[in-house]
C-alpha cells in the first residue's frame, strides 16, 4: 500500500542552514559542468566549424578583434547553436527547478510537471493555439493559462487536511493529465492531417530545433520571473516541505505560499512548453540526482537543479542534432534516457523514497 | 506525407490518447477479416507481383484492388465516396467532373476549397465531407447514408473492415509514393466509372512527358543543381529523403538531391533534419512544399539561411498547387516535372508551362484556367522575387 512520503528536508528548516561556502561550492561545480557541456555543444554540429573559430566568433561579440570569419560559420554559431544552447539551458533548468519545487510543495518525490498535469494542460493550450493559427503570443499565453489551470485542478483535488497524500497527488495528476490529454486528442482530431496536424505532433514531441533569439526571449521572461520567485522563496519551500502544521507553527501561511510556488512553477513550465513542446523526465530525474548530491535543502537544491537541468538538456540536444544526419525528437531521447536513469535511482534509494516500503 | 507515416501518427495518437479503442478495434478486425472479404480470391501467382487488374464486359465490371480483393459491379459506378486524400481530385480528373463523387474526406474538401478544384467545380463544395476522422477511420453510418456504389479507402484492414461489415464495397488502395500508384489508381477508377479509355489516355500522356523530360536530362548530361525539397519548413524542418516521390522527380529532371547523396539521411520518406545539416549540404535550389505555409520570402528574410547558395542566388521556390498539390504523386505530376525542369535549367526564354497547364487541365478537367487562376497555381506572386521566375509571367 502506498504511504505518504518522508518530508524532503531534514534539520531545522528555519534555523541556520548551510553557510555561504556550502551553497556556492555546489553551484560553482554545477556551473562548471554546465560550461563544459556548453563548450562541447558549441563545438559540435553537422556543419563543421573549427573550435578556435567558435571561440573567436563568440569572443568577437564582446571584444571585436582579428579578421572576420566566413559569414556561414558566424551564422551557424550565433544564429543556430547559441540560441539553441540557451533555449535548452532555459527549458532544462526550468523543468528541473520546477520539479524540485513541486516535489517539496506536494511533499512527494515522484511529482513532476508531467505527473501533475501541468504539461498536459500547457500542451492543450499550445495545441489549441496552433490549431487556430493564433501565432506565438497565443501559443505562450495558451500554454501558460492552461498549465496554470491544470495545476489549480490538481491542487483542488489534493488539498485538504493532512496535506497532499501521495495517492491523491497521483490520482489528481492522472485525472487532470487524462482530461487535458483528451482535449489534445480532440485538437488533433480537428486538425488538418496534412498541414496543421504535423505541426502539432512535432511540437508535442518536444524539440528546441526551432530555436531563435525571439524564442529565447519568449522563454526567458516567464522562466526568469518564475525562477526568481522560487529562489526568493527557497527557505520557505524548505518549511513547506515539512507539512502545513509545522509550517504554520513556524509562522508561515502555507496556502498562499503554496499557491505562489505553484504559480511560479506553472509560469516556468508554460514558458518552457511554449517554446519546446513537452519534454518529459527532466523535472523528475534531475532533482533526484541533485538531491542525492547536495541533500534536500532547497537553498542549495534549487539553483543546482536549474544548472544541472540546463546542462542535461544541452547534452541531450547535442546528441539529438549530431548523432545522425536527421533530427531526433528531444522528448524521445529524454524519455529513453530518463526512464532507465530514474529506475536505477529508485532501486538505489527506495528506502529514502518509499518510507521503508 | 506518405500513408505509412500517417498510419504511424494515427497509431501513436491512439496509443497516447486512449489506445484501448484501437486495441479493441484491431482485435475485432483481426477476428473478422476473413469474413469481411468474401471476394478476396486473387488468382494464385499474380497477387503481389502483377499490378491490380481490371476488366469490363457484358457481364459487368470487375476490378481487383491493391489488396487483391475482386470487386464486381453490374454497371459503372455513379456514387463514389473517397476517404484517402488524393482520391477525390484524381477521381474528378478521371471522370472530368465531380458529379459521381458522393462524399469525400474533409481534408480533400478543404484542398478543393482552397485550390483550383473549387473554382473548376464549385458544385463539388456541396458534397458531404464529414465522413471520416483525420486518421481515415470511417464514420460507417454517415457513409452508409450516402448510399455509395463503392468506397475508396486505404488498404488497411482496420480501415476497410468496418465498411465491408456494413455491406459496402470497398476499393482498397495503397501508397508507396511512386508514379505507379497514380497509374494504378487511375486504372481502377477509370474501370469502375466505365471509362477505361481515360486511364489509357492519361497514362499515355504521363509516360510521354516522362520520356521527354528524361531525354532532355540525358541531353544535358550530369552536373544538375542540388535540390532540397522541404515537406515542412515552419516549426521544424522535414526534407524528402530516400524513397520519396520528390527524390524521384528531382533525379528525373537531371538534378540531384543532397538528402539522398553521400552525406544524406538514413530514414525513408520525409525525414526531420537539423538546420546545420542543410547548411552543410548547401543546396543550389530550395523547394518549399504545400504542406505548410512557408514562402520564399520567409527563407530570404531569415538570417540563418543567408549563406546558402539557393538563397544567395534567390532560387527558393514554392511548389505549385493546382487541382491538387504538385509535391506528391498525382494526375498533374507531368506538369510538376516540366515546372521543375524550367526553374532548374532556365533557358532564358519564356516558359511554355502556362500553355501546357491550360492544355493539360482541359484534358484532365475540361477546364482552361484563366490567367489569374494560373498565377495562383504557379504562385507567381510568392515566387516573383525568385530568380528566373519571370519566365512564367502571363505576358
Amino acid at each position: 500500500m502506498l504511504r505518504e512520503a518522508q518530508p524532503l528536508t531534514t534539520g531545522p528548516p528555519g534555523g541556520r542552514g548551510p553557510g555561504l561556502r556550502q551553497v556556492i561550492g555546489p553551484c560553482l561545480l554545477s556551473g562548471a559542468v554546465l560550461a563544459a557541456v556548453s563548450a562541447v555543444a558549441f563545438g559540435s554540429g553537422r556543419y563543421s566549424v573549427p573550435l578556435d573559430h567558435v571561440v573567436q566568433i563568440l569572443a568577437s561579440r564582446i571584444v571585436p578583434f582579428g579578421p572576420g570569419l566566413p559569414a556561414a560559420e558566424e551564422n551557424v554559431v550565433l544564429l543556430v547553436r547559441l540560441p539553441r544552447v540557451l533555449l535548452a539551458l532555459l527549458v532544462g533548468g526550468a523543468l528541473a527547478i520546477g520539479g524540485a519545487a513541486l516535489q517539496a510543495v506536494f511533499r512527494n518525490p515522484l511529482v513532476s510537471p508531467e505527473v501533475i498535469g501541468v504539461s498536459s494542460g500547457a500542451s492543450f493550450g499550445g495545441a489549441l493555439a496552433l490549431l487556430l493559427g493564433l501565432g506565438p503570443v497565443a501559443l505562450v499565453g495558451g500554454s501558460f493559462g492552461f498549465g496554470l489551470l491544470a495545476l489549480g485542478i490538481v491542487f483542488l483535488i489534493t488539498s485538504g487536511r493532512g496535506g497532499a497524500h501521495i495517492l491523491m497527488v497521483v490520482l489528481g495528476g492522472i485525472v487532470t493529465a487524462s482530461f487535458f490529454s483528451a482535449l489534445v486528442a480532440l485538437v488533433t482530431y480537428l486538425a488538418d492531417p496534412f498541414t496543421t496536424l504535423p505541426a502539432i505532433v512535432f511540437w508535442l514531441l518536444g524539440s528546441v530545433s526551432t530555436a531563435t533569439w525571439a524564442k529565447v526571449l519568449v522563454a526567458l521572461i516567464p522562466i526568469a520571473a518564475g525562477g526568481v520567485v522560487l529562489l526568493a522563496l527557497r527557505w520557505r519551500i524548505n518549511v513547506l516541505s515539512l507539512g502545513d502544521d509545522d509550517a504554520t507553527a513556524l509562522g508561515l501561511r502555507p496556502r498562499p505560499l503554496r499557491w505562489a510556488v505553484l504559480a511560479a512553477v506553472a509560469l516556468m513550465v508554460a514558458g518552457a512548453v511554449a517554446v519546446s513542446g513537452v519534454i518529459s523526465w527532466v523535472g523528475l530525474v534531475i532533482p533526484h540526482l541533485a538531491r542525492m548530491w547536495v541533500g534536500p535543502d532547497h537553498r542549495v537544491l534549487l539553483p543546482v537543479s536549474f544548472l544541472l537541468g540546463g546542462a542535461y538538456l544541452i547534452a541531450i540536444d547535442t546528441i539529438a542534432r549530431t548523432a545522425t544526419a536527421g533530427e531526433i525528437p528531444l522528448g524521445v531521447l529524454t524519455a529513453l534516457i530518463g526512464a532507465p536513469v530514474f529506475f536505477v535511482l529508485l532501486r538505489r534509494n527506495r528506502e529514502r523514497i518509499w518510507d521503508g516500503a | 506525407m506518405s500513408i505509412p507515416e500517417a498510419n504511424r501518427r494515427s497509431v501513436l495518437a491512439a496509443a497516447l490518447y486512449g489506445g484501448g479503442a484501437l486495441f479493441l478495434a484491431s482485435c475485432a478486425a483481426a477476428g473478422t477479416a476473413p469474413q469481411s472479404s468474401p471476394q478476396s480470391t486473387p488468382p494464385a501467382g499474380t497477387a503481389g507481383t502483377a499490378p491490380p487488374g481490371s476488366a469490363s464486359g457484358p457481364a459487368g465490371i470487375q476490378v481487383t484492388d491493391q489488396r487483391g480483393t475482386v470487386l464486381s459491379f453490374d454497371r459503372p459506378v455513379t456514387r463514389v465516396v473517397t476517404i484517402p486524400m488524393p482520391a477525390a481530385s484524381l477521381l474528378a480528373a478521371v471522370d472530368q467532373g465531380a458529379s459521381h463523387l458522393a462524399g469525400m474526406h474533409n481534408a480533400s474538401w478543404v484542398a478543393m476549397r482552397d485550390g483550383a478544384m473549387g473554382a473548376m467545380y464549385p458544385e463539388a463544395l456541396n458534397i458531404p465531407h464529414d465522413i471520416a476522422t483525420t486518421d481515415f477511420t470511417p464514420n460507417v453510418e454517415s457513409i452508409r447514408a450516402l448510399n455509395p456504389d463503392v468506397v475508396v479507402q486505404w488498404s488497411d484492414a482496420q480501415l476497410t473492415a468496418p465498411l465491408e461489415q456494413a455491406g459496402m464495397k470497398v476499393l482498397g488502395i495503397t501508397n508507396t509514393g511512386t508514379q505507379q500508384d497514380v497509374d494504378t489508381w487511375t486504372a481502377l477508377f477509370a474501370t469502375m466509372l466505365g471509362r477505361p479509355d481515360r486511364a489509357v489516355q492519361m497514362k499515355a500522356r504521363s509516360d510521354g512527358q516522362q520520356k521527354a523530360i528524361q531525354a532532355e536530362a540525358a541531353a544535358r548530361g550530369t552536373g544538375g543543381p542540388g535540390i532540397v525539397y522541404f515537406n515542412r519548413f515552419s516549426g521544424g524542418l522535414k526534407v524528402a529523403g530516400n524513397g520519396s516521390y520528390n527524390d524521384f522527380y528531382i533525379k528525373l529532371i537531371g538534378a540531384h538531391n543532397p538528402a539522398t547523396g553521400p552525406q544524406g539521411l538514413q530514414g525513408k520518406g520525409m525525414v526531420g533534419v537539423d538546420v546545420e545539416q542543410v547548411l552543410a549540404w548547401d543546396p543550389e535550389i530550395i523547394l518549399l512544399g504545400n504542406f505548410d505555409d512557408a514562402m520564399p520570402a520567409d527563407v530570404y528574410a531569415n538570417p540563418v539561411w543567408q549563406s546558402v547558395s539557393a538563397v544567395r542566388s534567390r532560387r527558393v521556390y514554392k511548389v505549385p498547387l493546382g487541382g491538387y498539390r504538385w509535391d506528391p504523386p498525382g494526375q498533374e505530376s507531368p506538369l510538376m516535372w516540366r515546372w521543375l525542369t524550367d526553374v532548374s535549367f532556365p533557358s532564358g526564354n519564356r516558359s511554355t508551362l502556362r500553355n501546357e497547364t491550360n492544355d493539360y487541365f482541359d484534358f484532365l478537367y475540361r477546364h482552361q484556367p484563366s490567367a489569374p487562376e494560373l498565377d495562383k497555381i504557379l504562385w507567381t506572386e510568392a515566387n516573383g522575387t525568385s530568380a528566373n521566375y519571370r519566365q512564367f509571367d502571363a505576358s
